[in-house]
């Protein structure tokens, strides 16, 4: 909990495990956020569960919007849903594309605009 | 006994049943299914089975228990719709690029030369230009290659990528400039060549590049010159991005596609009229000869194409020689369709001027007949052809609860808009127009640029909705809409269909209003005019205003906003119009079926 009486800054949280070999997947995500002109600020935990990482994301972004990333998963999650219902999860080996779509669809949940398809099957 | 009245619709097969006791009749159950095949052809066959099937399951009798069965006249006259562009963008020579996308990057215009990102640093010192970044150069990279020109003292002035890429090259660069993103086809952009880049600040649209004038400015074009720019600033009013790029034989060219005539035959008059003049002329001409004996189109022009294509249909499905279908009525619509503008480079759309017609010819009234022997061989039961379609649909449309003649009924269905009235000593007198539910679908999936004919009818027949969060949805009229469980994440922040099946999001990036304004503007252009045009022409006096009751019957008087739009109308004419309710419990449908059973109280 912040002391000061500012607002939190409005921005996604990216939550990630500690000591990660990963960082390039990291680092993709976090291009597709910054793409669409969202704050946002990474942080790394303790956890192992991307579920469980994004949902944490999601309670510590003021936006609502937690994006949790470990060696197997990235999660995309949101304040309102239920915890174990995650919106978007992708396989981490996913290609920079879909990596960088999820990032995107975090930042889109926040403006209100339509996602970014991650299978290439539905709507662009 | 036991009578079934068997409506075959353009695009339903409805069923009344009913038993006589006593010379009065007591309806027993009503069957409605798709009609298989096109009107009047032997295919409605089994659509006939299946609907007098479905109404004689609901009584809990068998097809042996029919007595007789009537079938229309039907109506004989078949609609079919065709469209057609009267104007073409064509961009030679000079390119431009007009797409949205949705995160350019930078602001502000940029002139210069085009070139490769990865040839930048061979330019000279002092020039002028804009990069081109492939997909194969990341954000990274081009961004340190931009800085690295600029330190070089070479001015980079704005940046075309082929990847979502321009907010994070933007990001990275430490003089900023406009960056086009998302431009597919990068690889048609003209190296070497002058180019001009605009991007405008969010919630803003490109204002230099949208100006002939301020593309004059930028190019240094003389009038002439500017005169040609002109179908390449329209084609970018509205974008947030955009690109021209000038080559040295600079052309481009609105180009107008020689429509033709329409030549309409009248009984006893002939009017020629250029479909170039738009819809309200070619209708005017057509009011002008009425009755219509055959509508041709000039030969070898589009307008000529257009109408023997309706013809050569025709013909196929009525077996008859092309030249013995004679187009009857004609309904013109103007619209613009999105056409690709030949010689963009992100498949660009310029909005195009198009007719839309809807034509009606008078089918062969054998057929008929042959369908009745047809059945009665197949179901042993005796089958008759009843009355004209809209003599029937009065009778069923006089069952409605608080109707009473004198009447007049406009029979709204799919291929065509039929009107009757009947007087108070009982005499009737119709009409059959062209243009209707179809009609209505063809518009929608033109102006909206669709293909899919499928979801054209959706959004013809469903109300529309936005879904702004994960919870809930905004409806058309503003009410919002929550939900216990999260929506589809494919329909977020999309406009969505609300079919009875569920929501269904709609692919691409027209407004709720701008897909709900097409679907009104397609129902009115179709279904008012139509009414007008209808009820003239069966008023006693040729004057709507002398009409006092009218009934809306038929399968787009179902429709969630048709009754309304045409109500709203009619009443400006002083005229009582609603929907009508067949039976007392039909609604709108079952019109005609509920009449042939009637008609044969009335020995006709």
């Amino acid at each position: 909990m912040r002391m000061d009486f500012d607002a939190p800054k409005p921005e996604i949280k990216v939550l990630h495990g500690k000591n990660i070999t990963y960082q390039k997947v990291v680092d993709e995500v976090l291009h597709g956020i910054e793409e669409e002109g969202i704050p946002f600020s990474v942080e790394e935990m303790g956890e192992a569960d991307p579920v469980e990482l994004a949902f944490r994301g999601a309670e510590l972004s003021h936006l609502g919007v937690g994006i949790g990333i470990t060696e197997k998963e990235v999660v995309l999650h949101y304040i309102k849903l239920k915890e174990d219902q995650p919106i978007f999860r992708i396989p981490s080996y996913s290609d920079e594309t879909t990596l960088r779509a999820i990032g995107s669809n975090a930042a889109r949940l926040v403006k209100r605009m339509p996602f970014k398809n991650l299978d290439n099957t539905e709507l662009s | 006994m036991i009578i079934a009245g068997i409506d075959i619709g353009n695009a339903s097969t409805e069923t009344a049943l009913a038993r006589y006791v006593d010379g009065k009749p007591a309806f027993l159950s009503s069957g409605i299914v798709d009609t298989t095949g096109m009107k009047g052809t032997r295919q409605n066959i089994h659509g006939v089975f299946a609907s007098l099937k479905q109404a004689l399951e609901k009584a809990e009798l068998a097809v042996e228990d029919v007595d007789l069965i009537r079938i229309n006249e039907a109506a004989p006259v078949i609609g079919d719709v065709a469209m057609e562009t009267i104007t073409e963008t064509i961009i030679t020579e000079s390119t431009m690029i007009g797409h949205n996308p949705s995160t350019p990057g930078g602001l502000g215009i940029g002139v210069g030369v085009t070139v490769d990102i990865r040839e930048v640093n061979n330019c000279d010192k002092g020039a002028s230009v804009i990069v081109i970044i492939p997909r194969e150069v990341d954000f990274e990279a081009s961004s340190r290659i931009i800085n690295h020109a600029v330190s070089n003292g070479i001015f980079v002035n704005g940046a075309i990528v082929q990847r979502d890429d321009g907010v994070l090259i933007n990001n990275r660069l430490d003089k900023k400039i406009p960056i086009v993103d998302e431009v597919s086809l990068i690889d048609k952009v003209p190296i070497n060549m002058r180019a001009a880049i605009e991007v405008a600040a969010p919630g803003s649209v490109v204002e230099q590049l949208s100006n002939p004038y301020g593309i004059a400015t930028v190019f240094d074009l003389n009038s002439e010159e500017t005169k040609q720019v002109v179908p390449v600033s329209r084609a970018l009013i509205g974008n947030r991005s955009a690109v021209i790029i000038k080559t040295p034989a600079g052309d481009v060219k609105e180009r107008k596609i020689p429509a033709g005539q329409i030549i309409i035959q009248g009984t006893n008059k002939k009017a020629q009229v250029n479909v170039d003049d738009g819809a309200e002329k070619i209708m005017e001409a057509i009011r002008s000869v009425a009755p219509v004996e055959d509508i041709k189109g000039e030969a070898g022009t589009n307008a000529g194409g257009m109408l023997e294509k309706v013809r050569q249909v025709m013909s196929n499905l009525t077996d008859q020689l092309p030249s013995a279908i004679k187009i009857q009525d004609l309904l013109a619509v103007d619209t613009f369709v999105p056409q690709t503008v030949k010689g963009g480079m992100a498949n660009e759309f310029s909005m195009e001027n198009a007719v839309g017609i809807a034509a009606m010819v008078k089918a062969d009234k054998l057929q008929m007949s042959m369908i009745a022997h047809e059945l009665e061989a197949e179901l042993g039961v005796k089958v008759e052809v009843g009355g004209v379609e809209a003599d029937m649909a009065i009778r069923g449309a006089l069952t409605t609860p608080g109707s009473d003649r004198p009447l007049a009924i406009i029979d709204m269905g799919a291929g065509s808009t039929d009107a009757a009235i009947i007087n108070k000593a009982g005499e009737i007198k119709s009409i059959h127009l062209a243009g209707a539910g179809n009609m209505v679908t063809l518009l929608i999936a033109s102006e909206l640029g669709y293909e899919d004919m499928g979801l054209a009818e959706d959004i013809k027949k469903y109300p529309l909705a936005k879904v702004e969060s994960l919870f809930h949805i905004r409806h058309e009229d503003g009410t919002v809409q929550f939900f216990d469980k999260p929506l589809d994440p494919r329909t977020f922040a999309r406009v969505v269909i609300l079919t009875p099946n569920g929501m269904f999001p709609i692919p691409g990036n027209d407004s709720l209003e701008r897909i709900r304004t097409v679907r009104r503007d397609a129902k009115t252009k179709v279904f008012v005019v139509n009414a007008i045009r209808s009820l003239e022409r069966v008023s006693p006096t040729g004057n709507v205003r002398d009409i006092e009751f009218v009934t809306l019957v038929g399968g787009s008087a179902l429709d969630f906003e048709i009754p309304q739009l045409v109500t709203d109308t009619l009443s400006k004419y002083s005229i009582v119009a609603g929907r009508a309710n067949i039976r007392g419990v039909e609604g709108p449908r079952n019109a005609v079926a509920t009449g042939l059973v009637l008609a044969y109280e009335e020995g006709e």
